[in-house]
């Protein structure tokens, strides 16, 4: 039989608080068992049973010892047998312990009492300690679950305030270590300094009497620190080795975060990467395309100019003409590329007509693709939203040029709006061979140009620039297409709506 | 003379500003916009030189080489960008004769054509003479004459003289000259590039600033005399 280790046996007789209810209860019924046992005990006395009476009362302690634990146990044993003594054994109403027929009942009942009690403790004490370890399994379950499921670091902050093991989320602080560069976690990072110097010692350090630093690793390499302020600490909760393991999870968990940190940022490099050569195949074709037809153009007449006729020549300069043109749109365009990339604060932007700056981006689209049929029917005369003068206007001539470029010659690009709530969406529909439902999702993408479009001038960056500039003025973009019959393409533009009278007008 | 160009690029404003000029030259020109456009125009006619755009809208300029040569023998003259050195490589291993970077000038684009042309027909002659200015080379004889004077060439200089000289003002790319002297187109172009420079000494005035044998930088390089024939 394996009796309580040493250790343990104090938490035998230590009562719990929380137990008090079940122990009045008890010990209520310990004390009826005392009763009903000491009757039955005087009866089989008076009736000159002598063996039954000892053997009812030691019954009823080792009842008494298994109801109530070893301190009811011995208590009952200890009345039993000064009642057995005093009243029942010969002689009556004297105490006196002096034959070997007196010692036996007092040991029996004492013996009984002290076994009872001791396994019942024990029973109660293992029923309690597998109690507790339920819920500390519960508890490290649910730290793990919802570690596990933290991507960001404020979901990682969230789960260790969750499980209360900390009184208050100003107790503890948790530094991400990724490229050797700390995240400090929810931006707590008052003691990082202190546990830095503290943190190459070991792997648990004591910063000063009240903070305590956990160094987390994983596979050998470090991914962060926990600080946090032991008194604060709910040790009842968990003891050090159930602490240790809300350390590995939450290195697990800071481990998973700095992969994917990492991983983030060298999609982040190759996304910088990819529009770089981007850039540069765009540079190389569509620089370079219309210097080759200038080139080409200028360096004839020059060598060759007499022996041509006059219609050529005159053809040759309204090539150099145009595709000086062509390229003065393309860095215009590439400058605005640059702007977005700088980003656009909001002093660049003013009150603003969107009606005004409408007309003045139709105007100069019909000087550079004169011959095109505009048509605008908007429901209100002055609209103001707050924007960019230039990059408003380049907004509306992009997606103008698009749409005279993606549709046949006649056929009129219509212009129309309305207001709906705080913004205001201007629709700019053409007629032309519409947009494939796979290729909707992409026009907007910078150097996107359609599979079938790829011989029009376009050098895609129209789209994504109004885009851009949409979403620095507040507003959108979206494409829909087709309108009717696998025609036509509409793209909408929502910008918000201010109530401030416009600046620019009376300019 | 009066040779057949097929002038392939998808920018309408180089084609309006070539054709003219090229008509004016003598040559009769056509244009197609796309790869389908120019196979069609090459199956029907017999064309002497294709001026053929890399970067064409329906196909790989490169991919089409092979089919345009298949129809009947003409020359290849491939129009790219500067910094494409692997796509004008490619191209040329496919069998294209020579490459022109654009932009380029009107008179560079008709020294190409004419270097074309001319090998074209010295092709059908098998030539075992080259004359230009104070260049003389006979083949058979392996013999060289710069300037009324006799000038000793190592046959691997020889070797490697004589396929510039016959592809005289084309490109030839490191890939040919390594088989025309060492029969390997694996060995180190280190090894070339040293006897490219023994050649310049025996040719050029100032071998730093060669006049007739110019690097095509990652391509290979170009003996830019025209010889007279």
């Amino acid at each position: 039989m394996d009796f309580p280790k040493l250790s343990q046996i104090p938490m035998i007789f230590e009562r719990r608080p929380q137990d008090s209810a079940r122990g009045y209860f008890s010990f209520f019924v310990g004390l009826v068992v005392f009763v009903a046992g000491t009757l039955a005990t005087y009866v089989a006395q008076n009736a000159d049973r002598p063996i039954s009476a000892a053997l009812i009362y030691v019954s009823a302690v080792t009842i008494i010892g298994a109801v109530n634990g070893l301190r009811g146990g011995l208590l009952a044993g200890i009345g039993a047998s000064f009642f057995y003594n005093f009243f029942f054994s010969e002689p009556l109403l004297d105490f006196g312990v002096t034959t070997s027929d007196e010692y036996i009942p007092l040991l029996a009942f004492n013996l009984s009492a002290l076994l009872s009690g001791a396994l019942a403790g024990r029973i109660n004490d293992r029923a309690r300690a597998a109690e507790m370890a339920q819920q500390k399994i519960n508890l490290l379950l649910d730290i793990s679950n919802q570690l596990q499921t933290a991507v960001h670091l404020e979901d990682i902050d969230r789960a260790i305030v969750e499980t209360g093991i900390f009184d208050s989320t100003e107790d503890f602080e948790i530094h991400a270590l990724s490229e050797e560069k700390w995240i400090a976690v929810e931006g707590k990072d008052r003691w990082l300094a202190q546990a830095q110097k503290a943190i190459d010692g070991g792997d648990i350090q004591q910063i000063d009497n009240q903070k305590i630093a956990y160094l987390l690793s994983s596979s050998q390499r470090r991914v962060g620190l926990l600080i946090c302020n032991q008194n604060a600490q709910k040790s009842k909760r968990l003891s050090q080795i159930d602490f240790a393991a809300v350390v590995n999870l939450l290195s697990m968990a800071i481990d998973r975060f700095v992969l994917l940190h990492q991983k983030s940022e060298a999609e982040a490099m190759r996304r910088s990467e990819e529009f770089k050569t981007a850039l540069l195949s765009s540079i190389s074709h569509d620089m370079r395309t219309p210097l080759a037809a200038i080139s080409a153009s200028a360096s004839s007449l020059v060598s060759y100019g007499e022996k041509l006729p006059e219609a050529s020549r005159k053809d040759m300069l309204t090539i150099i003409q145009d595709q000086c043109e062509r390229l003065n749109r393309y860095t215009t365009n590439l400058l605005n590329l640059g702007r977005l990339q700088a980003g656009i604060s909001p002093d660049q932007l003013e009150s603003l007509d969107l009606v005004e700056m409408l007309g003045s981006a139709v105007n100069t689209v019909k000087v550079h693709h004169g011959g095109r049929d505009i048509i605008k029917s908007l429901p209100f005369d002055v609209c103001t939203v707050r924007a960019n003068p230039v990059m408003l206007e380049q907004l509306f001539y992009n997606i103008l040029e698009n749409a005279i470029q993606y549709s046949p010659d006649p056929a009129p690009i219509l212009i129309t709006g309305h207001k709906q709530g705080r913004y205001v969406e201007i629709a700019i529909s053409d007629q032309g061979c519409g947009i494939a439902a796979s290729e909707l999702g992409r026009i907007f993408d910078r150097f996107y140009r359609s599979a079938e479009n790829v011989r029009k001038e376009g050098h895609g960056l129209g789209l994504s620039i109004a885009s851009g500039f949409a979403q620095a003025f507040g507003g959108s973009i979206s494409a829909h297409s087709p309108l009717e019959k696998s025609k036509g393409t509409k793209i909408i533009v929502k910008l918000p709506a201010s109530a401030t009278a416009p600046e620019s007008i009376g300019k | 003379m009066n040779a057949k160009i097929l002038l392939v690029d998808d920018e309408t404003a180089l084609i309006r500003s070539l054709q003219p000029v090229l008509t004016a030259q003598g040559y009769s020109v056509e244009a197609a916009g796309t790869a389908a456009e120019a196979l069609k125009k090459a199956k029907d006619t017999v064309f002497d030189i294709i001026l053929l755009d890399l970067g064409l809208p329906d196909a790989d300029g490169k991919e089409i080489i092979s089919k345009l040569l298949s129809f009947n023998p003409v020359s290849i003259l491939i129009l790219s960008a500067r910094h494409q050195e692997a796509e004008k490589v490619a191209a040329l291993d496919q069998g294209a004769d020579d490459f022109v970077n654009k932009p380029f000038n009107i008179e560079e684009l008709l020294a190409r054509i004419r270097a074309a042309v001319r090998r074209l027909r010295n092709e059908a002659v098998k030539s075992q003479e080259f004359h230009s200015g104070q260049l003389s080379i006979d083949f058979r004889k392996r013999k060289v004459v710069l300037m009324d004077q006799e000038i000793k060439f190592s046959p691997k200089e020889f070797d490697l003289l004589e396929i510039l000289a016959r592809h005289a003002g084309q490109v030839v790319t490191h890939r040919q000259l390594l088989l025309a002297g060492w029969n390997d187109p694996n060995v180190d172009t280190q090894y070339l590039r040293s006897y490219m420079a023994l050649i310049r000494q025996k040719l050029e005035y100032d071998s730093s600033q060669p006049e007739y044998l110019l690097t095509e930088p990652g391509v290979g390089y170009r003996l830019d005399i025209e010889s007279e024939h």
